[in-house]
C-alpha cells in the first residue's frame, strides 16, 4: 500500500496526486511512469510522473478526470492508501542538448512536460514551452514551468494569453516567425500529439511524443498498450512511452484508444449510480 | 389581423407573440429564455427585432402583434446585436469547443472525455450536440469571443436523485425556475443572489429533495445546456433512434419518446402533444429505464421439475402448461394487471373464458373507482353524470378533489389542476391530511379518514336546501334522492366528518359558482367498504351541480380492461372470490399476469406465473413465463378520459420474453381452443374495433340515484382504534415496486414509511425514525386500502 500525501483539484477535471513512494523517488527519470490502481477491485492505469522529491520520497503525478479510475482516485485524500503503485516504468526521455526544444504540453500534458523541460533546460538546451488550454482558468504550474524555460508561451480559446491557435497553428506561427527549433516534444491527449506531428513533419523537425494507449500491467507481459511504430509493433509501456512521433500509425492508436468506450461509459455510469451517495 | 415580417404579409393572432408567428411562419430567431409553456420573460435578449415606429429593439417573445405591424427580424445590425449578446452570454460558460478551430476534427478523436468529471468544453458535456447554445453559435457564426472566460467554480452537484446540476453551464435564462414555478408549481428552485452572483438554487442551499422537488424533470427538458442532465446514461453516446410509447403505470396515457442506443433503452421523455402536453412525472420521466432492464426480470421460460424451476424452451413449457390446464378446464382461474395493453387483456380474457371454462380475466386491482360506477349505472339504470377529459380542467371554475394524492399519484393531471387555478379557477380539496395539494387549494376542509361520504351528502343537501343550483331539477330520481338525504340522521353529515357546518357551507357556495366543474376523485374513495355509498353521493352531487367527473383511474389501462369487462356475463368473480376461492380449494389452477396476494397456504394444485419480473408467487409456481413490458410490444392504452392510444414496440423483448398475447393464444390454440391464431397485435386491434370493444357508449337518461349511510367496518373500533388510510400511488410496474427497479426512486419513495400524527406516535411508544408494527382487522384484497389498525412499536 501507498500512502497519498496530498490530493489536489489543481483546475476543473486535472487533479494533482502526491503518493509516498521512496523507492520510485530515488530512481525515477523524466519521461517515466507509474502504474496505479485506486483501490483493489479497480483497473491499473498508467501515471506520466509529473515530479518527484527525492528527500521526502514522494512521487507526483497530474491526471485527468476522465473514467472510473481517475474519478475514484479523485475522491482520494491525503492520507488514504492505494494498493498498487509501481514504479518507475517505461525508458526515460532521451535527454541531451539539442539546441532549441519546444515543449507542447495540454491537459495532464502540461505537468508531464515538466520534468522534461526542466532536464532539457539542465542539459543546455534552449526551452520554448507551449502550455496549450482551453480558457484561462484551465492553466497551472505556470510559475514551475517558466522557471525551466526560456520562453513561455500559452495558447487558450479564450484570448485571454497572446493566442488562442491550437498547438499545431502556434508551431506554424512560430517556424514562420523564424524561431529555430531543433526538436519538438509534445504530451497531452492524443489529439494534440498527433496534431503538433503534422504541423513539425513538413520542415522535417524530429518530434518526440509520449503515448498514452490503454495499459493493464505496464511491464511489457499483457501487451494491450502495443501501437505500430515505423511499421513495427511496440509496446507503450516497455519500449515506450517515448517514440518518433512521425512514425507512429496514429489512426491505429486512436481506434485502440476506443475500443472499450461502451464498457467505460457503462463503468463509469455503474459506478456513479452505485457508489456515489444520493442524499435522502 | 395582418403584420408583415421581413416583408411577408403574415396573418397573425393576438394571442401569439411575434416570436411564436414568425417561428409558426418558419422565420428562424434565435432565442434562449422562452419557452412555449412559460410566460414572456424577455432575459436573454436574444429574439430581438426591429419594429416600424418602435425606438432599438424589441424583444420578439414578448412583444405582441398589432395589426399592420412591420417586423424585421434579419439585418446586419440586428445580427451583430445578437452576436454581441451571445459573447457576453458565453463569457460565462465554457465555451472553447464553441470557437474552436479544430472542432470538427477533435469531436471524431475526443469521444472519450464526454466521461469527465467537470465540463469545460463542450466535448466534455453530456449536452453535446443536442445543446441550444452550440446550435445559436452556428447559426449566427460566433466564431470568438473577445472576453476571458469566466468558469464560476460551482461544484457538481450529484446528491440528489435522477439529475446533477452543474451550474457553471448555466446561462441564467431561467426556463428551470420558472417552469418549476409557473407549470409544474413546485417552485424547488429560485434564483438566488444577485448581479454577477445570481445563481438557480434552493433556499438555504437545500438539496432539491429537502426543497420539495418532484423531480418530474421538466427542469432538465427545458435546460438550453447541460446544466441538468440525467444521471443515469449521462456519459453514454447520443441516441441512435427512438419510439413514442405511452407510459405504463398511471391512467393518465403520458406520450413520451423513448430513446435508445443500439437497441437498448437510454432515456424517456415526454412528447410535445399528446394529452400530457410535454410533462411527465419522475415515475415516466427517470425509471423506465430501470425497470426494463431490471435484474429481476424473467428472461426464460421456466418449469417445476423435482420441486425447482428450472428453464426451459417455449415450446416445452407451452406444452407442459396447456397440457396441464387442461386438466382443470372449470377449476381455474386468470388474473390480469390492468397494466397490460388492450390485445393482452382481450386474449387472456378470450383465454380465461374460451380455454379454462373461468368466468373470464380478472383485473388485479378491483374493485377500481370505474366498476364503482358501472355498478350504479347497472343497479339504477341510468347514465354516468358526464366525464371530463384532461382538456376541461383549465377551462374550469372550480375542482373538487376527493380521495386521491394528486400531485404524487397523478402529476400531469395536477399540471393542469394548476393551469386552472392560474386562470381563476378555485380548487377544492377535503383531505385527512396537509400536503401539497392542500397548500394550493381555494378552500381545504380537513375531514376524517374515510367520512368524504358526510362531506358529499352535506353538500347536496346544504345546496338542496337553498334551492340552487338548477342543473339536476326535472331530473330523474331527484326526489328519491331527496327522500333517501333526509333518512340520514342530521347529526351524521358534517359532524361525522369532523366538520363544521360553516365549513360545508364555504364549499357548497364555491360549488354554486357559475361555470364548469369538475370533480376529481381516486381510488381513496373507494377503499372503504362503503365505496358504493361514496360513489353514489359524488355522482348525486355532480348530477346536482352539473359537473364533470374525473375518475383518476391508477393503472395504465384500467380504462381498457374495465370497457373489456362489460362483455362479460354477469356474475365473473371478483379477485377477493378468486382468492378465497383458491384458499379453500374450490379452484384447483391459477394463472397469474398480474400481481395477487396469494395467501401462504392454499389449495390450489397448479399455479403459472405470467410475469415479466421475478416476484412472490413465482416461489410456490409450477411454471414461469417471461412475458414483455411495454417497451418490447405493441399495444394499445386506454387512458383515463376514455381515449385509446398506441404504444409502439421500442425495443426488443429482453431475454425470450413475449407479448402476454402471444403467450395467452399459443396456449389457448394448444389446449384445442378456436380462433387464437393471431399474428401479431395489430389483428387483435381489428378485432377489438370490429366488435367495438373499446368504444365508450353510455346510454341510458341522467339522473340521481338514492344515498345510504354507510354502514359496518368500525365494528371492532375498541380493539384496532387507528384509521389507516390507503395512499394509492402506481409506483410499480405489473409486479416491480418501482423502489425495488431504481435506486434513486428508492430514495424518493419508500412506501415502506409511516406516517403518523405525533400525539398518536406517542401513545404507541414511537419516535421518529423508529420500526413500527401495524395489525389490521381485516386486510384489503389487493393493494393499499384504508383499514382499522392498532398500531405498535416493533423490535
Amino acid at each position: 500500500m501507498s500512502k497519498i500525501i496530498r490530493r489536489e483539484r489543481l483546475v476543473p477535471n486535472l487533479h494533482l496526486l502526491e503518493v509516498s513512494a521512496p523507492e520510485i523517488a530515488r530512481k525515477c527519470l523524466p519521461g517515466q511512469f507509474v502504474m496505479i490502481m485506486p483501490d483493489e477491485r479497480g483497473e491499473r492505469i498508467p501515471l506520466t510522473i509529473a515530479d518527484w522529491d527525492r528527500d521526502k520520497g514522494s512521487v507526483t503525478t497530474v491526471f485527468m478526470t476522465v473514467g472510473t479510475t481517475t474519478h475514484k482516485l479523485a475522491r482520494l485524500s491525503a492520507g488514504d492508501e492505494v494498493p498498487v503503485f509501481v514504479g518507475p516504468l517505461g525508458k526515460p526521455s532521451d535527454i541531451r542538448n539539442y539546441g532549441a526544444v519546444l515543449c507542447a504540453g495540454g491537459c495532464f500534458g502540461i505537468a508531464a512536460i515538466y520534468p522534461i523541460a526542466r532536464a532539457l533546460k539542465e542539459a543546455g538546451n534552449k526551452v520554448i514551452t507551449l502550455v496549450d488550454v482551453k480558457a484561462g482558468y484551465l492553466l497551472y504550474w505556470e510559475d514551475k514551468l517558466r522557471k525551466v524555460s526560456d520562453r513561455f508561451l500559452v495558447s487558450a480559446r479564450d484570448h485571454k494569453f497572446e493566442t488562442k491557435d491550437y498547438v499545431p497553428a502556434k508551431i506554424k506561427s512560430l517556424l514562420a516567425e523564424g524561431a529555430k527549433l531543433d526538436r519538438v516534444v509534445a504530451i497531452g491527449c492524443t489529439y494534440l500529439m498527433y496534431s503538433s506531428c503534422e504541423a513539425t513533419r513538413a520542415p522535417g523537425i524530429k518530434t518526440v511524443v509520449s503515448l498514452n494507449p490503454i495499459m493493464v500491467d505496464g511491464t511489457g507481459m499483457c501487451g494491450a498498450c502495443r501501437c505500430a511504430v515505423d511499421g513495427k509493433t511496440k509496446f507503450a509501456c516497455v519500449d515506450g512511452p517515448d517514440f518518433d512521433g512521425h512514425a507512429v500509425d496514429w489512426n491505429e492508436l486512436f481506434a485502440r484508444r476506443k475500443s472499450y468506450l461502451d464498457h467505460e461509459m457503462k463503468s463509469l455510469c455503474y459506478w456513479e449510480r452505485t457508489r456515489l451517495p444520493v442524499c435522502a | 389581423m395582418k403584420i408583415t415580417i421581413d416583408g411577408r404579409s403574415i396573418e397573425a393572432q393576438g394571442t401569439k407573440t411575434v416570436l411564436e408567428v414568425a417561428q409558426d411562419n418558419g422565420i428562424y430567431i434565435p432565442a434562449l429564455c422562452s419557452h412555449p409553456r412559460l410566460a414572456p420573460y424577455a432575459a436573454c435578449r436574444l429574439c430581438v427585432v426591429s419594429i416600424k415606429g418602435k425606438p432599438g429593439f424589441q424583444p420578439s417573445c414578448n412583444t405582441y402583434p398589432a395589426e399592420g405591424m412591420e417586423v424585421v427580424t434579419d439585418s446586419e445590425e440586428l445580427r451583430l446585436q445578437r452576436v454581441r449578446t451571445m459573447e457576453l452570454i458565453l463569457s460565462e460558460h465554457p465555451n472553447a469547443c464553441l470557437i474552436c478551430s479544430e472542432k470538427a476534427d477533435c469531436e471524431d478523436h475526443k469521444a472519450s472525455i464526454r466521461k469527465s468529471a467537470e465540463v469545460t468544453g463542450c466535448v466534455f458535456c453530456s449536452s453535446n450536440r443536442r445543446c441550444e447554445l452550440q446550435e445559436i453559435v452556428v447559426r449566427l457564426k460566433v466564431d470568438s469571443i473577445p472576453y476571458s472566460s469566466v468558469y464560476r467554480g460551482f461544484s457538481v452537484r450529484r446528491s440528489d436523485p435522477f439529475f446533477i446540476q452543474d451550474y457553471n453551464l448555466c446561462i441564467l435564462c431561467g426556463r428551470c425556475v420558472r417552469i418549476c414555478h409557473e407549470v409544474r408549481g413546485a417552485a424547488a428552485i429560485s434564483f438566488m443572489f444577485r448581479g454577477s452572483q445570481a445563481v438557480v438554487g434552493t433556499m438555504f442551499d437545500r438539496s432539491l429533495m429537502a426543497a420539495g422537488c418532484q423531480f418530474c424533470g421538466a427542469c432538465v427538458d427545458v435546460c438550453p445546456t447541460g446544466a441538468l442532465a440525467e444521471r443515469v446514461g449521462r456519459h453514454e453516446a447520443l441516441p441512435d433512434a427512438e419510439a413514442e410509447t405511452v407510459c405504463p403505470y398511471c391512467g393518465v396515457g403520458c406520450r413520451l419518446v423513448v430513446e435508445t442506443l443500439q437497441g437498448r433503452i437510454q432515456a424517456a421523455k415526454p412528447a410535445e402533444g399528446g394529452v400530457n402536453r410535454g410533462q411527465a412525472c419522475v415515475r415516466g420521466r427517470f425509471t423506465l429505464r430501470d425497470v426494463v432492464y431490471s435484474p429481476s426480470r424473467i428472461r426464460r421460460p421456466m418449469v417445476k421439475k423435482d420441486g425447482k424451476l428450472v428453464e426451459t424452451s417455449w415450446e416445452d413449457a407451452l406444452a407442459f402448461v396447456a397440457g396441464k390446464l387442461k386438466s382443470y378446464a372449470g377449476r381455474a382461474c386468470v388474473v390480469v394487471s390492468s397494466q397490460l395493453g388492450c390485445e393482452d387483456l382481450f386474449v387472456l380474457d378470450r383465454f380465461a373464458r374460451e380455454a379454462l371454462g373461468a368466468g373470464g380475466a380478472v383485473p388485479s386491482l378491483q374493485p377500481s373507482i370505474l366498476d364503482g360506477l358501472g355498478d350504479l349505472v347497472k343497479a339504477h339504470g341510468l347514465k354516468t353524470p358526464h366525464r371530463a377529459s384532461l382538456a376541461d380542467l383549465p377551462g374550469s371554475k372550480a375542482i373538487l378533489v376527493l380521495g386521491e394524492n394528486v400531485p404524487v399519484s397523478h402529476p400531469v393531471v395536477w399540471v393542469e389542476i394548476l393551469e386552472a387555478l392560474r386562470c381563476g379557477a378555485k380548487l377544492l380539496v377535503a383531505s385527512h391530511k396537509d400536503d401539497l395539494l392542500t397548500r394550493h387549494a381555494s378552500q381545504s376542509l380537513k375531514i376524517r379518514p374515510g367520512s368524504e361520504f358526510y362531506l358529499l351528502a352535506s353538500l347536496s343537501k346544504v345546496l338542496l336546501e337553498s334551492g340552487s343550483p338548477q342543473a339536476g331539477s326535472g331530473l330523474k330520481g331527484l326526489d328519491g334522492f331527496k327522500k333517501s338525504l333526509e333518512k340520514l340522521p342530521a347529526s351524521c353529515l358534517a359532524d361525522t366528518a369532523g366538520l363544521q357546518e360553516e365549513e360545508v357551507r364555504r364549499l357548497a357556495e364555491a360549488l354554486r359558482c357559475c361555470g364548469p366543474i369538475v370533480l376529481v376523485f381516486g381510488q381513496g374513495l373507494i377503499s372503504m367498504p362503503w365505496a358504493r355509498e361514496n360513489l353514489a353521493a359524488l355522482w348525486d352531487l355532480a348530477v346536482l351541480t352539473g359537473a364533470r367527473l374525473l375518475p383518476l383511474a391508477e393503472e395504465s389501462d384500467l380504462f381498457g380492461a374495465w370497457l373489456l369487462a362489460r362483455r362479460k356475463p354477469s356474475g365473473a368473480p371478483s379477485l377477493e372470490t378468486v382468492l378465497r376461492a383458491a384458499t379453500t380449494g374450490e379452484i384447483k389452477a391459477l394463472y397469474l399476469a398480474g400481481p395477487a396476494p396469494l395467501p401462504e397456504k392454499h389449495g390450489l394444485e397448479f399455479l403459472v406465473v405470467q410475469d415479466s419480473f421475478v416476484n412472490e408467487a413465482c416461489q410456490g409456481a409450477d411454471a414461469v413465463l417471461p412475458a414483455a413490458t411495454f417497451a418490447e410490444a405493441e399495444g394499445h392504452f386506454v387512458n383515463l378520459e376514455g381515449r385509446v392510444q398506441k404504444s409502439e414496440k421500442v425495443i426488443e423483448p429482453v431475454g425470450e420474453a413475449k407479448p402476454d398475447w402471444w403467450i395467452a393464444s399459443h396456449l389457448a390454440s394448444r389446449m384445442g381452443a378456436e380462433g387464437f391464431g393471431y399474428e401479431d397485435a395489430g389483428r387483435i386491434k381489428e378485432q377489438l374495433d370490429k366488435e367495438g370493444l373499446l368504444a365508450l357508449q353510455e346510454e341510458g337518461e341522467a339522473g340521481f340515484v338514492p344515498v345510504t349511510a354507510p354502514s359496518g367496518g368500525p365494528e371492532r373500533a375498541a380493539e384496532y382504534p387507528m384509521v389507516l388510510p390507503g395512499e394509492y400511488c402506481p409506483d410499480y410496474y405489473r409486479t416491480l415496486a418501482l423502489c425495488q427497479a431504481s435506486p434513486d426512486f428508492k430514495v424518493l419513495r419508500n412506501p415502506r414509511r409511516l406516517k403518523i400524527g405525533p400525539e398518536d406516535a406517542a401513545g404507541a411508544g414511537l419516535q421518529d425514525g423508529a420500526k413500527a408494527r401495524v395489525e389490521s382487522s381485516s386486510a384489503c384484497a389487493a393493494g393499499p386500502g384504508t383499514a382499522r389498525v392498532k398500531i405498535t412499536g416493533a423490535s
